[in-house]
């Protein structure tokens, strides 16, 4: 969904458009895809509200975006945004400083320092543990609410998909076996309609305990 | 309300105008010989917090990456 490859066969549609760089169209509509890779992809020696702006170089002009000159009001909403992260009062801290959760909410302040209408994700949470992991969810499940955010996140852990999640997608081998809905407690299976809450649930604990 | 007249079969069956992303039938792979991704369908609202689940390795990252 952010077009680095091309499907061999199919139809990929991202708002109705189907991808194309030559579009200018969809181009624009790029700078709005958030994609926070697995590594993060911080800049380890400069600051957090630095990494935090980058977030805003495509909205800056040629030379502006060239030089990083930033307009104050970008780092009014950088700020602004941290503080939504939860890293008020660490915006002078050198990216290396942090602990793995902080930079995770680095890279997601700098992801919505871009507007982003769709944010992908890549095993934000992965590596961290439990209590830190649900917090970073929290800050997405927000943006979900305030920004009319659309998340579609890479996880292996069933159990915290199914709690923040509208819609998970099993796959394995790269065939999606599995597709559903959660709403509260219910679980709707929107792959077959064969299966039982019963029946997912009894898949989904196994695959937890691998 | 939400759907829309159809105009071309081969294109999605049903489109409801909040769709963000859709995908029909796609298949991907690295090398062009051995598909990572096979017969993926799907369509995922708008302002919905949507989850891939799968083991390293079942195609999760080429799935963001297309």
């Amino acid at each position: 969904m952010n077009s680095m490859m091309i499907p061999s066969k199919g139809i990929v549609k991202i708002d109705y458009q189907t991808p194309n760089m030559n579009n200018k169209k969809f181009k624009l509509m790029m700078h709005n895809i958030g994609y926070i890779p697995q590594s993060l992809g911080l800049i380890k020696n400069i600051t957090v509200l630095e990494n935090t702006l980058i977030g805003a170089l495509p909205r800056l002009g040629k030379i502006q975006s060239l030089f990083k000159i930033f307009p104050e009001k970008e780092i009014v909403e950088a700020k602004k945004i941290l503080k939504q992260v939860g890293l008020e009062g660490k915006e002078y801290r050198k990216a290396y400083m942090l602990s793995g959760g902080e930079k995770r909410r680095v890279a997601i302040a700098r992801a919505f320092m871009q507007k982003p209408t769709l944010l992908l994700a890549d095993e934000i949470v992965s590596e961290l543990d439990s209590v830190t992991a649900r917090e970073i969810m929290n800050l997405i499940a927000d943006a979900q609410k305030t920004m009319n955010l659309t998340a579609i996140m890479v996880h292996h852990d069933m159990q915290l998909a199914l709690e923040y999640a509208n819609r998970v997608a099993v796959i394995k081998e790269g065939e999606k076996i599995l597709e559903i809905g959660v709403e509260g407690d219910k679980i709707v299976d929107f792959q077959t309609g064969n299966l039982t809450p019963d029946e997912i649930m009894e898949m989904y604990s196994v695959d937890a305990k691998k | 309300m939400e759907l829309l007249q159809i105009t071309k079969p081969s294109d999605f069956p049903l489109i409801s105008t909040k769709k963000i992303v859709q995908m029909n039938n796609v298949y991907a792979s690295y090398d062009s010989k051995n598909y990572v991704l096979k017969e993926i369908t799907l369509s995922i609202d708008r302002g919905t917090i949507y989850v891939i689940v799968g083991q390293s390795g079942s195609g999760n990252l080429l799935f963001l990456n297309l």
